[in-house]
């Protein structure tokens, strides 16, 4: 089987997914990618990228309790699944691999 | 406790519309979220933009619920069918409503496509953002503030030494005409000289050569992909650079670049660019800090303080040279073309006024078109009422009647949009003659279908408005009763709505009218010199040395009434000084002067009189030293008898010897400022010659021939001094024409509007006037009946239009010094225009009415 490609982004927002586990939603994870990556993005690109990542099967997701701060309205909340686990494991092998490639140069 | 601020109810319903019900709890409660911390942290304002924002960020396909379209088609099949039997049915109202509307469009795309390009001016540049023009304001004796677009030349260094923020700097010197020559070809072009940054600044792209190479050096030039062709043949490309091309007969120029051909909505115009190095060094006192000779541009860093970086250079001339007294300001580049006015210090406006003012005359326009349509769809209301009544009672709503309505004024409007384009292909020449522009429309480019659509769904929308909500608001058991009785308020509608048209149509007649005297009324100012008959041209070296041989050479020639040298032309004048000290002067005044150098025969060749004292002579040795000066110097030097008093200017001390009459020395715009003349032939570079009326042609071809003996077979470039002077009101030529298109277009489709409802109300009344006749009414009698309530609302339109004309030219008016100021004969000739025009239109359909036979429009029933 094919793997599902993986975005950029969509990498990062997996990431996410497993940094906060159990306690991953939008705003969180908007908040987590700000704070660790210093990015500022946009909550519906938060949402899209994480439609897609269950899409692909590599978060799944269950509503949780609601909350004053959020007008009573419900969380969804999102982990990591096998596959997502093994997708970020992939792409690191990967990126470790390249990396070893690179010659030890001195770049100016 | 305040209650928890609230987003904005609109959107949220919005996202409740469009939303996958199974992604909404968690968005909104995302978005709530975010709401309530940035309400906290910021404010509630702040918030609720975001969240706004917010929800349209998340209006995409993947969370849009699904929509169940339903479209019933046999239900649009029947609205369409049914619009166009009513058409067809009324083909008078339909041409009257295509036709109006295909004019009001036409010219509303017209005025988009002129506005448009109007507001593209330098924003094709990269990073145009960065980029300000260097004014410098100064202030007078008597508190005025008088912004320059020039500086001295020592700024630049300052400004590179003490000012980080700044990352380029070009300096520019006025634009000039040059000739190039490459051996034997050689022409006269018009370029700049501009610093060695020019192309780093300005984006204009460099098809050969690089811009951190071209302009380095003192001998460098640079020319457009016309001149190239023009001197280097159509094998330029790679061939150019590194060539010397022969400056003014004076140095060789190395080309470094060849750029791209300016575009038409650029402000900066030329065909080379040579260094400003050149100009400098070639006149070395433009290095002092009180000759403000120079344009300044600069490029502020990425990311700078616009605001804050001009606070830091307002003072950057007086911490070096505080006599100048001068602080700086910085205009954005992209200001430039729409912004060019400046009042006592301040940003006033410019062609932004043009461009405010067409914009809404074109909204206008298709507003008048609108009315139209709406008046007829009302006052044609009966007939339609008992269609509306049966719909209703099968179960039409109310939406589905107003959107039955509304698809019949859209597809008016669509019809019409193919006369539009009709209309813009064939007029679009004409339209570009009469602006000086070169647009076009791509029909390949779908941006402007969007625009046409967007035009024709708004226009359609706009007409369909009030008819449809009209017709669809009538009660079925009235309808079929047939006790309808439409209320006096649609009539008065009917009635508010002309009186609108014509109001604006009489306005726009009014403001053309104004215009038109305006300008006829500059160009037959009394300058205080002659321009007509007037041409001059460049004198070279050789010429202004043989100065006395030449004129006697040049005079001879048939049609040549007089001659004299200057070094610019007297309605242009463009250098100004603030070092003339005089006797008695206050030494904490502060005052330019504008100073022109002549020869002798100066004031007799531009019939310019004198005052008092005498004008500069051969006799009294001198006089290079002695002054004239006009009657405003002498006012604002404080001198009753400045005969004889000493003056000083650029170092040179001497006496006033005369006062000459004043004379206007630029456009009409600005009033009169401070002139003094020194005799200075050695360094006036202009001839002008004054011919006889009638044998220009003649003196033409015979000084022609004389400046050929001494110029080396060059032809003679010469100019009109008039036409010169014209030039200044070419905004104002275009402007003038453009109004009376408008005013002929308004009343031309107002008057249509007219046309429809007398035509309308003719045939309601047929019965009415037969009876009358029959009684014994005679034929005036009958036409005044028809026409009297529609000459009164165009009369209420007129005493409307008046009061507003007279304000709002007020204001265009106060734009220059010298104005006319509109009479109660304009008025009245607007109004004899539009009531005669109006009256025409009535006529017609009235005359026929009343000379109807009225047996046949009795016998109707």
């Amino acid at each position: 089987m094919g793997r599902a490609y993986l975005g950029e982004f969509e990498e990062l927002v997996l990431l996410m997914v497993g940094i906060l586990n159990e306690e991953a939603y939008g705003v969180a994870i908007q908040d987590e990618i700000k704070a660790k990556a210093d990015r500022a993005v946009n909550i519906s690109a938060v949402h899209t990228a994480l439609h897609r990542l269950e899409e692909k099967g590599f978060v799944k997701s269950q509503m949780g309790g609601a909350t004053a701060e959020r007008g009573g309205r419900r969380k969804r909340l999102f982990s990591l699944t096998l596959n997502g686990k093994q997708a970020l494991d992939q792409t690191r092998e990967i990126r470790n691999e390249l990396w070893q490639q690179i010659p030890k140069i001195a770049f100016s | 406790m305040n209650p928890l601020p609230q987003p904005p109810r609109w959107a949220l319903r919005f996202l409740r519309w469009y939303c996958h019900p199974a992604f909404l709890e968690e968005i909104e409660g995302d978005l709530y979220e975010l709401f309530y911390r940035r309400a906290e942290d910021r404010n509630t304002g702040y918030a609720r933009r975001l969240f706004v924002w917010e929800v349209f960020r998340f209006f995409r396909l993947r969370m849009l619920r699904k929509f169940t379209l339903i479209i019933h088609f046999a239900m649009w099949q029947n609205h369409f069918k049914i619009a166009l039997r009513n058409m067809q049915r009324q083909k008078a109202f339909t041409a009257i409503n295509i036709l109006g509307l295909a004019v009001a469009i036409t010219t509303a795309i017209f005025m988009l496509l002129w506005v448009s390009h109007e507001w593209s001016y330098d924003r094709f540049l990269t990073r145009a953002d960065d980029i300000f023009r260097v004014y410098s304001n100064s202030e007078f004796g008597n508190g005025e503030i008088a912004t320059w677009g020039t500086v001295p030349q020592p700024l630049e260094k300052v400004l590179r030494d003490e000012h980080p923020e700044i990352e380029r700097i070009v300096l520019m010197g006025t634009s000039q005409e040059a000739n190039l020559g490459l051996s034997e070809k050689v022409f006269k072009e018009k370029g700049i000289y501009a610093g060695k940054e020019m192309f780093e600044v300005f984006s204009f792209p460099l098809l050969e050569g690089n811009p951190t190479e071209a302009l380095r050096n003192i001998s460098d030039i640079t020319i457009s992909e016309d001149l190239a062709r023009k001197y280097f043949g159509e094998n330029w490309k790679g061939n150019s650079l590194g060539k010397t091309i022969r400056v003014n007969e004076h140095y060789d120029a190395t080309v470094t670049g060849v750029f791209a051909n300016i575009p038409d909505n650029s402000t900066l115009r030329f065909d080379f660019v040579l260094s400003v190095e050149d100009l400098v060094e070639r006149y070395p006192w433009q290095k002092e800090w009180g000759n403000f000779n120079f344009q300044m541009y600069i490029q502020l860093k990425e990311n700078a303080d616009a605001k804050s970086a001009g606070v830091n250079i307002a003072q950057a001339i007086n911490r070096h040279f505080p006599d100048a007294e001068a602080t700086l300001y910085l205009h954005p580049f992209t200001r430039e073309h729409l912004y060019s006015h400046f009042e006592n210090g301040v940003e006033a406006g410019g062609k932004i006024l043009y461009v405010r003012i067409f914009s809404i005359v074109a909204l206008f326009l298709i507003l008048i078109a609108c009315i139209n349509f709406m008046n007829l769809a009302t006052a044609r209301a009966v007939r339609r009422a008992k269609e509306v009544g049966v719909r209703k009672v099968i179960g039409a709503t109310r939406a589905s009647l107003i959107g039955q309505f509304m698809s019949e004024s859209v597809l008016t409007v669509f019809i019409s949009m193919i006369l539009v384009v009709i209309g813009l292909e064939l007029l679009m020449p004409y339209f570009n003659s009469l602006t000086g522009k070169h647009l076009s429309i791509h029909y390949g480019d779908p941006v402007y279908w969007m625009v046409f659509l967007a035009i024709t769904l708004f226009t359609g929308f706009l007409s369909g408005s009030y008819p449809s909500f009209f017709l669809s608001s009538f009660k079925v058991v009235r309808i079929l009763k047939g006790t309808l009785k439409f209320g006096k308020e649609a009539v008065w509608v009917r009635m508010g709505l002309v009186v609108f048209q014509f109001s604006l149509s009489i306005f726009l007649i009014i403001g053309a009218l104004v215009v038109h005297q305006q300008i006829s009324f500059i160009r037959n100012q009394n300058l205080g010199l002659d321009r007509e008959n007037m041409l001059f041209f460049d004198q070279s070296g050789k010429m202004n040395a043989d100065y006395p041989a030449l004129k006697e050479k040049m005079l001879a020639v048939p049609g040549v009434v007089s001659l004299s040298v200057s070094d610019q032309n007297p309605l242009m004048v463009q250098n100004s000084t603030g070092s003339p000290q005089w006797e008695g002067k206050d030494p904490d005044l502060d005052m330019y002067f504008h100073v022109i150098k002549v020869n002798e025969d100066f004031l007799e060749n531009m019939h310019i009189s004198l005052a008092s004292g005498r004008n500069f002579s051969k006799d009294y040795s001198l006089d290079s030293a002695n002054y004239l000066i006009n009657e405003t110097s002498a006012r604002a030097m404080g001198l009753t008898d400045p005969l004889e008093k000493s003056l000083e200017v650029w170092g040179r001390k001497g006496k006033i010897i005369g006062v000459i009459k004043d004379f206007h020395i630029t456009s009409i715009h600005t009033p009169i400022e401070p002139v003094i003349l020194t005799l200075r032939p050695e360094d006036c570079g202009f001839m002008f010659v004054r011919t006889a009326p009638g044998q220009t042609e003649s003196a033409i071809a015979g000084l022609g021939a004389i400046y050929k003996e001494y110029n080396g077979n060059l032809p003679m470039d010469y100019r009109f001094m008039d036409e010169t002077y014209n030039r200044y009101y070419e905004s104002e030529m275009v402007m003038g024409k453009l109004t009376r298109y408008f005013a002929g277009i308004a009343i031309f489709i107002a008057c249509l509007g007219l046309l429809g409802l007398a035509s309308f109300s003719a045939q309601q009344r047929t019965r009415e006037i037969g009876i009358r006749k029959v009684l014994g009414a005679s034929v005036p009698n009958l036409v005044l009946l028809i026409s009297k309530e529609f000459m009164l609302l165009v009369g209420v339109a007129f005493v409307i239009a008046c009061a507003g004309g007279a304000w709002l030219m007020d204001q265009w008016l106060s734009e220059y010094a010298y104005r006319i100021e509109p009479g109660i004969g304009l008025f009245a000739l607007a109004g004899i225009i539009s009531l005669a025009v109006a009256w025409l239109t009535i006529m017609f359909q009235s005359l026929r009415a009343a000379t109807a036979n009225p047996v046949t429009s009795i016998r109707t029933e």
